[in-house]
């Protein structure tokens, strides 16, 4: 009976220090970011479509804005499918400004489905301090603001694309 | 392919030691242009500047994709960070035992195995310089050989990338060097031997414009010839001296030794400000898209 008891207890012991393990190693939380982790490294045959060739970046530059009444354009980013200049005035960062091609990152598209606003004729969505249009449903334009940059100036931007031209790229 | 996920690196970056000490010491040269972002969420809520918990998702999302798809070149730029980094450590500890060659007259042959220190400095000075323009074009997405649209840049340069250039200019160049650092990096690149048995060279070779070794440092010297009158420049305009870097630095570390040569190596080996500020530069650079694709 005392033997019995005391191997009871070694195996209880036992038990609790491994449950305080599991518990002590599964104290840190999962990221919020590791469900984007484990997809963008399954091999590229099981991840979601995403075009792989998408328009180069340096295709977008000539329809950016130009310098205007205090502020410049200063190109910042050339990867394939974007293009990123940095919007400044008297020299501070007040919006960066980007072309994209959604084909290589189709997520983007999904906000477009409930935009009931234009601007330039062009559907147009605000997502976080992002005000963005669609071009020809596939090359994405948009002004993230900086704070203190307000939303009519970043609509004022946009326009200064030359979406038009844009429309026509291929 | 990193075998830590993007947000585990930035997670681990330190709030404090060393390496933040000294970069706080260099805050002197490039008032108020760094600060110690670290942490991956707080990172984006930093550049973002919103607390937009589906704007947070998808940019930290996004972030996550970029930097696993190899082809975009930033996992390169982070490894050379790291290479760079190990430049540092290990040519510091050459530094050291040829200081002890010097000193000591039995370990005299030392000098048969170790380079010169100021010739193993001005290697690893200018080879720190190029990386930070292999991976200006990796992160930028610009061709590999482009020195004129890195010079360009260097003008635009502001946070953790002017303070990285700082950083070589003050740690790696004029305080192990002294105030003739630029010579003596305008003659390292004539020395492709020194080059060829340099093992960072050997590491990023094959990341240089280049078919063979001459022309490869021969790009290294085109690269450090156009980058050499910024930091001029740099030097003069803010009246750096080997003097002020380390009285300045002396407030945050303990330093006992007067020898100047001595705490360039001991920084050097103790401190990785090159992949600390490497890592900074690089998320907020592919937070910034992610803000332009998402």
């Amino acid at each position: 009976m005392t033997f019995r008891r005391s191997a009871l207890s070694v195996i209880l012991t036992a038990v609790f220090a491994a449950l305080a393990i599991t518990a002590g190693c599964s104290s840190k939380p999962p990221s919020r970011f590791e469900k984007a982790q484990q997809e963008s490294t399954k091999p590229k045959d099981q991840q979601a479509p995403a075009n792989q060739n998408p328009t180069a970046g340096g295709n977008f530059n000539k329809f950016f804005p130009k310098a205007d009444a205090g502020y410049t354009v200063t190109f910042a980013q050339e990867k394939k499918g974007f293009s990123q200049a940095s919007l400044k005035k008297d020299g501070k960062e007040v919006a960066l400004l980007s072309v994209s091609d959604t084909t290589a990152n189709p997520t983007s598209l999904d906000k477009y489905k409930t935009s009931t606003t234009k601007i330039g004729g062009h559907p147009s969505v605000q997502f976080g301090p992002n005000t963005s249009v669609l071009v020809n449903g596939r090359y994405q334009v948009t002004v993230a603001a900086k704070p203190g940059f307000a939303k009519p100036d970043a609509e004022k931007w946009l326009q200064k694309f030359d979406l038009a031209g844009l429309a026509t790229l291929k | 392919m990193s075998d830590k996920p993007i947000y585990e690196i930035v997670d681990e970056l330190p709030e404090g030691g060393m390496t933040v000490m000294l970069l706080k010491a260099l805050d002197f040269v490039v008032p108020g242009q760094w600060q110690n972002v670290v942490g991956f969420e707080n990172s984006i809520r930093i550049y973002t500047g919103t607390d937009d918990e589906a704007y947070i998702q998808a940019v930290g999302d996004r972030v996550v994709h970029l930097f696993n798809d190899t082809s975009n070149g930033y996992q390169r730029a982070l490894w050379l960070y790291g290479v760079a980094n190990s430049a540092g450590g290990m040519l510091g500890t050459a530094a050291m035992a040829n200081k002890i060659g010097e000193s000591v007259s039995f370990l005299g042959f030392l000098d048969k195995i170790t380079p010169k220190a100021d010739t193993a400095q001005s290697i690893d000075f200018t080879l720190k310089t190029v990386i930070e323009l292999l991976c200006f074009c990796q992160i930028n997405g610009i061709p590999g050989d482009s020195i004129g649209d890195f010079v360009g840049a260097l003008g635009e340069y502001g946070g953790d990338a002017l303070m990285r250039m700082a950083a070589i200019v003050s740690v790696d160049g004029l305080l192990p060097l002294g105030p003739d650092f630029l010579k003596m990096g305008d003659a390292a690149v004539s020395r492709i031997a020194d080059f060829e048995s340099n093992p960072i060279f050997g590491k990023i070779a094959s990341y240089i414009p280049g078919g063979d070794s001459a022309s490869k440092v021969g790009f290294i010297g085109q690269a450090f010839g156009s980058v050499r009158d910024w930091m001029d420049n740099f030097v003069q305009s803010r009246g750096l001296t080997r003097e002020g870097i380390v009285g300045s630095v002396r407030n945050y570390i303990d330093i006992t030794d007067d020898k100047l040569d001595y705490v360039g190596a001991f920084l050097d080996m103790t401190t990785n400000y090159y992949e600390h500020t490497g890592v900074q530069t690089l998320t907020r650079r592919m937070i910034e898209r992610a803000m332009g694709e998402v």
